[in-house]
């Protein structure tokens, strides 16, 4: 009986173990529960938590380079503008043969571009305007300039280390408030007046001041525009490596929770072929007794 | 004197079939649980006259062949296999309520939260991104509450298995004292045998299987008194002493942790086996699990609180301590964020919260009242600040915060349950090994039985083979006269 009882055990856990392999085999992951291996579980927890986080900071840098991009964009179109008008300031200051009306039509010329800044000044990412600071406003510029928004650059937390500035504040790219440059609309408005005022030595001298203020103008937008295209390098990179981290961990979270299909399926072989060779045993073994041989 | 050895020839034969009718009674026993090998003692009977010839043999009694220490060994080995096996089925119970690794469970619903906040932080104003991290916050704490009331079901259904509510065998304490009172009778049942001359194998055995049922249940001790009875205790307390009966009955409840089994004395037993892993299940392990689950919601209730406290909303509305929110502003503040259930206002950790943890009701109906921005911003002034909204965002990656605590248990849960399987392995084995050497001792050997049969059978045609002789010589006497 004692060996009968043995070899019962025996089978029921070689049964164990193959019905272990089969679930493993059959659903593709070797944990399929908290204890199966604890170590490796909080692992995987761990990792599917900065998977997560790895998935969540690239699609805010996605984000992030869509800010960038249109403030890139705007930025450029913005120095175009301020070139347009420049070349128009140079224009009314060195030729001769300006008079009254060529200053008037001037004039319209640089209240056009004025207006074209101010929709340049308004741009939106979605429905946010993207030179209004933190400020909640859609339109933070009047039509005559007037700037309604914030000093604060929004920005978005890409990874690791601080959040990243994906706008600059209105007030630094077209002056006014507290940034030391005068604002490029009020620039814009002293031109139209001086040449409305016709070719005469006051507004000679006015535009020639106006001049350097839309210099200084030019210098804040262009920098403006370098601040947004480092800011752009920084997403770049931190887009890259969470996209490398999420690759490196999804290898790891794969080996630790999928079923090594070869190696499981190697285990399963032999395993059943020790099964079988239990069972011949017990078929050869239990059936030898005493009482067999007295028949 | 053939009339003498025809005397001696029938009591070979009748003990050649004592021999025969024992070894037929041990091999159809084969497999009666608590059976034990029987043995026939023979004697041989003193001759009555001088001359020394022997007057034959005779049936002097058939007695187990028994061993106490084994039965012990066996008794404590089953007493450790019922506490593994519960202890194994308790921890896996409990383990359903951490349905992980899975794409379902809290953790992946606590990192959906932090992602969409992290997605709030890139569009503040957005109403589909507050509803949405207001959605989520309300999902995980549904899943906290959830996983406590499976830990509170699971510690309810092993408090009726040992008081056998809705069971018909009436749960482990009805088990029990159905088999201390089968004991106490079997005591008086066997002394009265013995005394009577009757033989009380058979009683003996039903009391060792019944005594190993309790031992399994309970864990118990048993002393064999002089008088044949067995006295059992538990933990120290007598349950059975000659025919006295103790019955046990449920104390204290799973709900405040405190079950237990005493007697209907009031003496409280500090059990093994399966009633004792049941009661450390009940006790001590599920309200552990509970606890730290109420941790969980803590950190993270008190973590976003503070920070919807301190912040301000997309709208300009401030937090109670935000500075915006200082005087002189007078109108209302944000609600907080989570709130125990029932309450509209505040939150309160303790080891109970993950069962009330829920999202305010006021932040339900209003998604917007969550802060973003920071706290230094102006009141009544709509900003896209995202300072406290990507605050939030990172209570996710926190060290201690809600997730590693969450983590944590996980990996206490699967290494309690990993080493309660292992231990139930080993008991098994330790048990298997027990029950072999047991058998060994105490169970029927086919093969000697075998043997014994057929020496009998041999003894009994010689013996036959006497009465043969007798006779014939009987016979060839007669004729001769």
């Amino acid at each position: 009986m004692t060996l009968a009882n043995q070899l019962s055990g025996d089978l029921a856990s070689q049964q164990a173990t193959i019905t272990t392999l089969d679930e493993q085999l059959s659903s593709g992951n070797s944990l399929l529960t908290p204890s199966d291996n604890p170590a490796a579980v909080a692992d995987s927890i761990g990792y599917n938590r900065q998977i997560a986080q790895a998935a969540s900071d690239q699609s805010n840098a996605t984000i992030a380079q869509s800010w960038l991009g249109i403030g890139n964009q705007t930025a450029n179109q913005v120095v175009d503008t301020l070139q347009s008008v420049n070349t128009t300031v140079l224009q009314a200051l060195n030729s001769g043969s300006n008079n009254t009306q060529t200053y008037s039509e001037m004039a319209q010329q640089v209240q056009g571009l004025m207006s074209q800044l101010v929709g340049l000044a308004n741009t939106q990412y979605g429905n946010t305007a993207i030179f209004g600071g933190t400020a909640g406003v859609n339109q933070p510029y009047s039509s005559a300039g007037a700037y309604s928004g914030n000093s604060q650059p929004f920005t978005i937390s890409v990874g690791n280390g601080s959040p990243v500035a994906v706008s600059v504040p209105g007030d630094q790219m077209f002056g006014g408030g507290t940034s030391g440059v005068q604002s490029v609309f009020t620039t814009l408005q002293n031109i139209v007046t001086h040449l409305q005022q016709g070719p005469n030595a006051t507004s000679y001298a006015g535009l020639q001041a106006d001049s350097q203020d839309l210099s200084a103008n030019m210098t804040q937008a262009q920098t403006a525009a370098t601040t947004l295209g480092a800011s752009t390098q920084a997403v770049t990179a931190a887009s890259t490596a969470a996209q490398n981290t999420s690759t490196q961990l999804q290898t790891i979270l794969s080996k630790t929770v999928s079923t090594d299909v070869p190696t499981v399926t190697a285990a399963l072989q032999s395993d059943l072929t020790t099964y079988q060779a239990a069972l011949y045993a017990v078929s050869q073994t239990v059936p030898e007794t005493l009482a067999q041989f007295l028949k | 004197m053939s009339d003498l050895s025809l005397q001696i020839a029938a009591s070979g034969i009748e003990a050649d079939q004592a021999e025969l009718d024992t070894a037929a009674n041990n091999l159809s026993n084969v497999s009666t649980p608590g059976y034990v090998e029987e043995v026939v003692n023979l004697k041989n009977i003193t001759p009555s006259t001088t001359t020394g010839v022997g007057e034959g043999v005779a049936v002097q009694s058939v007695t187990e062949d028994g061993s106490a220490l084994y039965d012990q060994l066996n008794l404590v080995s089953q007493g450790q296999l019922g506490s593994a096996n519960e202890a194994a089925s308790v921890q896996n119970l409990t383990q359903n309520a951490f349905p992980e690794p899975s794409s379902t469970g809290i953790q992946a619903q606590l990192s959906q939260l932090w992602t969409d906040l992290s997605t709030l932080a890139t569009q503040p104003s957005s109403s589909g991104a507050q509803e949405s991290v207001v959605q989520d916050a309300n999902q995980v704490s549904q899943s906290l509450n959830g996983a406590w009331s499976q830990l509170s079901d699971v510690g309810q259904q092993l408090s009726n298995d040992l008081e056998g509510q809705g069971t018909t065998n009436g749960g482990y304490i009805g088990q029990a004292n159905q088999l201390i009172n089968q004991i106490a009778t079997l005591n008086g049942d066997i002394v009265a045998g013995q005394n009577g001359g009757t033989d009380v194998n058979s009683l003996v055995d039903q009391r060792r299987e019944a005594v190993n049922q309790l031992g399994t249940l309970l864990g118990v001790r048993t002393t064999t008194e002089p008088d044949g009875t067995m006295t059992v205790t538990s933990g120290g307390i007598q349950l059975v002493s000659s025919t006295n009966a103790v019955d046990l009955q449920a104390t204290g409840t799973a709900a405040s942790g405190d079950l237990g089994v005493e007697t209907t004395t009031g003496n409280v037993l500090s059990t093994g086996g399966q009633i004792g892993a049941l009661l450390t299940g009940v006790n001590t392990t599920i309200p552990d699990y509970q606890s730290q689950l109420s941790s969980i919601a803590d950190s993270l209730a008190q973590s976003l609180n503070t920070l919807q406290s301190n912040g301000v909303s997309a709208s300009g509305v401030p937090g109670a301590t935000s500075s915006a929110g200082a005087p002189p502003y007078a109108g209302s503040y944000l609600p907080s964020i989570f709130v125990n259930n029932g309450s509209s206002t505040t939150y309160t950790p303790g080891s109970g919260s993950a069962q009330s943890i829920t999202v305010n009701p006021t932040l339900m109906a209003n998604p917007s009242l969550i802060a973003t921005a920071s706290g230094t911003s102006t009141a009544g002034t709509a900003t896209i600040d995202p300072t406290t909204a990507q605050a939030m965002a990172a209570v996710g990656q926190a060290s201690g915060g809600p997730d590693d605590l969450y983590q944590s248990l996980v990996a206490l849960v699967g290494a309690q349950t990993s080493a309660a399987n292992n231990n139930q392995t080993s008991a098994q084995a330790l048990s298997d090994s027990t029950t072999a050497q047991l058998s060994s001792v105490e169970g029927v050997d086919t093969n000697q039985e075998t043997v014994n049969m057929l020496s009998a059978q041999q003894a009994y045609q010689a013996t036959a083979a006497v009465i043969n002789s007798t006779t014939t010589a009987l016979e060839a006497l007669l004729a001769a006269v």
